[in-house]
């Protein structure tokens, strides 16, 4: 009996401990860096939803200083073991933090919560839940997502005699379409037809219209120098180079978009009318709404292709939520990041008209704004930016690549080749620190 | 007690050492410290979250291999090689205008000194606009002369330049640094040689130029570590890009980018370590030789 009471003793005070213990929340700590306000409030209040229905946790969001790439202040947290629970990151870069040992992988805590990861994985568009895996492990949950289509001037479109309801569909199309629209006096641009690299024409964004692949995930090699088509895309974009002059077109753009196009953005020549076509994503569109002249009239139109191309080509990106490594609470993290990637991520797209990489959210997104139909017919079969520990410096060097055939420093030949071994020399390297640890 | 450990001589310097000792701590912990852990950092593999993989030298070979670091050194150089001397020039021309006993002089001191006042992101937003080769005011006023300006800021060939004649804009610091020296020469000096029948371009070269000599040592060891650190400018005019084409992606730039971009801790640690040898070497460089023309007005 005596052994009995005991054991009795012991239940009854893990028991009591336990109800203490669950008395007091767990605080989860929350980082993301949305300054703006309508996508700040909305992050606040879905957080005040999960407070107000999970007594036994507490959410507390900190607003952080932060960038796509630039992730300094959770880098030094995490070294210092004082990072937060949950952090907000540019889903590009999953792979390479997940890789570096920044982030911790989530499907184990899902599965502790008694998630179904696959039905969980079907809710996202199929990108998102690509870009969040790393090593067949889930280490983000998607959370907005984002397109690029080609914007045209409509009032432009008539003026230079062209249907405006018949955007370019082809690459000879638009060819055509760049020239009419382009007006010069001198070499000085008045009027620009299309600059192919504006915007959000990236080299993804063309070698993938053209058909071209950039990586091969099962070999682990890069391909794009290798890939007729991309090299197709380059080649076509220096075309306009040649024609219309590079430096007449950086005067232009210049003129209108401040240096490297961050920074201060005067006036944006599409706005006034003065360029007639661009590809840029859906962001754009409500800076249309908001600072277009009255009478401004456009069209979107998906982006154009060859005949040997991709239609209804387009890539995606945006962001995610992650569990940082030392994470303290990272299974109750886990439970706020569900919520947040389901619910909070509905009541966010629905707030601040953002695309979400939730099928259901941009669902939403599509009802009060009928006019981004073109966006979510396009989502399904988007591509994202490959999923390697070397995404930013793959990025960079594409864009090189890019300028040096663009302002004639090197064949896109040599361009992509040269730029090319360099990516695959870095991720080979990060794949063999990968085998050895 | 009285003829104790603790002497009156002692306890000055005690009092002295725990004054100092706030400034001691933050120097060993923020500065001393860092240094030399980029040092151990820089031989090895270090992406922060994961411990550092010693690695040799490789850090400091793949450098010099790598076409970026070519050609942001180069940069660099060519940023340094503008912003020293012509920065001396500008300081100098400044300093004497605002030694003339005129009326309004403290106003137009505190005129030029302003600009060195503003904020650098604001500056370099104003910079663009400035130089926007459609509405820029520098265009603006070439165009009534004739002139086609150019392309300042997105162009391969100016824009480094650009940044240069931009970073005149603080030019008021070195101003004041040589206005306090032209201030410090005795006048006697001056009487002397207008009555020797000197002129005024005589006088500067033979008086005012080497007795400011300290000054100028003092403007060339600071402004050529801060020419080798150029790093704001190009960064925010440029969104960290350099463009166009890297032609104004400078050496700091381009270590923040391995730092921050690629948490390539190891690379860019090696690469401050290189750039704090070139810069150790400048300065001991322009010591060496300022013994030949500085001239510090005390026999000694």
């Amino acid at each position: 009996m005596r052994l009995y009471g005991k054991v009795f003793l012991v239940i009854l005070l893990l028991g009591l401990l336990s109800i203490l213990v669950a008395a007091k929340p767990v605080e989860v700590v929350f980082w993301h860096c949305m300054s703006n306000p309508v996508d700040r409030k909305s992050i606040e209040g879905a957080v005040a939803n999960f407070n107000a229905t999970h007594p036994n946790i507490h959410v507390k969001v900190v607003l952080v200083p932060g960038s796509e790439t630039d992730i300094t202040k959770l880098m030094t947290a995490v070294a210092a073991g004082t990072g937060p629970d949950v952090y907000y990151l540019d889903r590009f870069t999953v792979a390479q933090r997940a890789h570096y040992g920044v982030l911790e992988p989530l499907d184990g805590y899902l599965t502790q919560l008694g998630v179904d990861i696959k039905a969980l994985k079907a809710k996202f568009f199929p990108f998102a839940v690509k870009e969040a895996t790393y090593n067949g492990k889930l280490y983000a949950l998607p959370w907005d997502t984002d397109a690029r289509v080609l914007y045209y001037n409509k009032k432009l479109f008539k003026k230079a005699g062209l249907d405006p309801n018949k955007p370019p569909r082809t690459i000879a199309e638009l060819d055509e379409y760049a020239e009419k629209l382009t007006i010069k006096k001198g070499n000085r641009i008045i009027q620009m037809g299309f600059i192919p690299w504006r915007g959000q024409g990236w080299h993804y964004t063309w070698g993938w219209a053209f058909g071209g692949k950039f990586y091969d995930p099962t070999l682990k090699k890069f391909t794009f120098a290798d890939d007729p088509k991309i090299l197709a895309a380059l080649k076509w974009e220096k075309t306009y180079a040649d024609k219309y002059g590079i430096k007449n077109i950086d005067a232009f753009l210049s003129a209108y978009t401040a240096g490297g196009g961050g920074g201060a953005a005067p006036i944006d020549p599409f706005l006034i009318g003065k360029e007639a076509m661009r590809i840029d994503g859906n962001w754009f569109l409500s800076q249309i709404k908001q600072f277009a002249p009255k009478g401004f009239e456009w069209g979107m139109a998906p982006i154009p292709y060859p005949p040997y191309g991709e239609h209804n080509s387009t890539w995606a990106g945006g962001w995610s939520l992650v569990i940082p490594k030392g994470a303290k609470h990272p299974k109750e993290a886990a439970e706020f990041m569900y919520y947040m990637a389901t619910k909070g991520e509905v009541k966010y797209a629905i707030d601040t008209a953002h695309f979400s990489a939730l099928i259901e959210g941009t669902k939403k997104v599509v009802e009060a704004n009928p006019d981004e139909k073109l966006f979510a017919k396009l989502f399904p079969t988007a591509h994202c930016r490959p999923v390697v520990p070397v995404g930013a410096l793959l990025w960079d060097k594409l864009t090189d690549a890019w300028n040096y055939v663009l302002y004639g420093k090197k064949t896109p030949e040599q361009a992509l080749r040269d730029a090319q071994n360099e990516v695959q020399a870095a991720l080979d390297k990060a794949l063999a620190e990968e085998k050895s640890k | 007690m009285k003829k104790g450990w603790l002497t009156k001589r002692r306890k000055d310097n005690l009092v002295g050492i725990l004054f100092a000792l706030p400034w001691f701590i933050g120097f060993a912990v923020f500065t001393a410290y860092p240094i030399i852990a980029s040092l151990f950092f820089s031989f090895t593999e270090y992406h922060v979250t994961l411990p550092p993989k010693w690695v040799g030298l490789e850090n400091y070979i793949k450098i010099f291999k790598d076409y970026l670091f070519t050609k942001s050194f180069y940069n660099t150089l060519w940023y340094a090689a503008g912003l020293v001397p012509i920065g001396l020039v500008v300081g100098l021309v400044l300093a004497l205008l605002l030694v003339q006993p005129l009326k309004e002089r403290s106003f137009y001191r505190g005129m030029i000194y302003l600009p060195s006042l503003v904020p650098y992101y604001a500056f370099a937003a104003i910079v663009l606009w400035f130089f926007n080769p459609y509405f820029g005011i520098v265009n603006g006023l070439l165009s009534y002369l004739g002139i086609n300006g150019p392309n300042w800021t997105s162009s391969e060939k100016w824009i480094k330049f650009t940044i240069v004649l931009a970073a005149q804009w603080g030019a008021g610091t070195t101003a004041l640094i040589y206005m306090a020296a032209i201030n410090d020469i005795p006048k006697e000096l001056y009487e002397a040689a207008m009555i020797d029948g000197a002129n005024r371009w005589q006088m500067f070269w033979k008086i005012t130029f080497p007795l400011i000599s300290p000054a100028t040592l003092y403007y060339l060891i600071i402004a050529t570590i801060g020419a080798f650190q150029i790093f704001d400018m190009p960064q925010i005019m440029t969104n960290g890009t350099g463009n166009p084409a890297n032609s104004s992606l400078s050496y700091v730039m381009y270590l923040y980018r391995q730092a921050f971009r690629y948490t390539n801790m190891g690379l860019a640690s090696a690469m401050a370590w290189i750039l704090f040898l070139i810069s150790l070497g400048l300065v001991i460089l322009i010591f060496k030789t300022s013994a030949r023309w500085v001239f510090y007005g005390t026999e000694r």
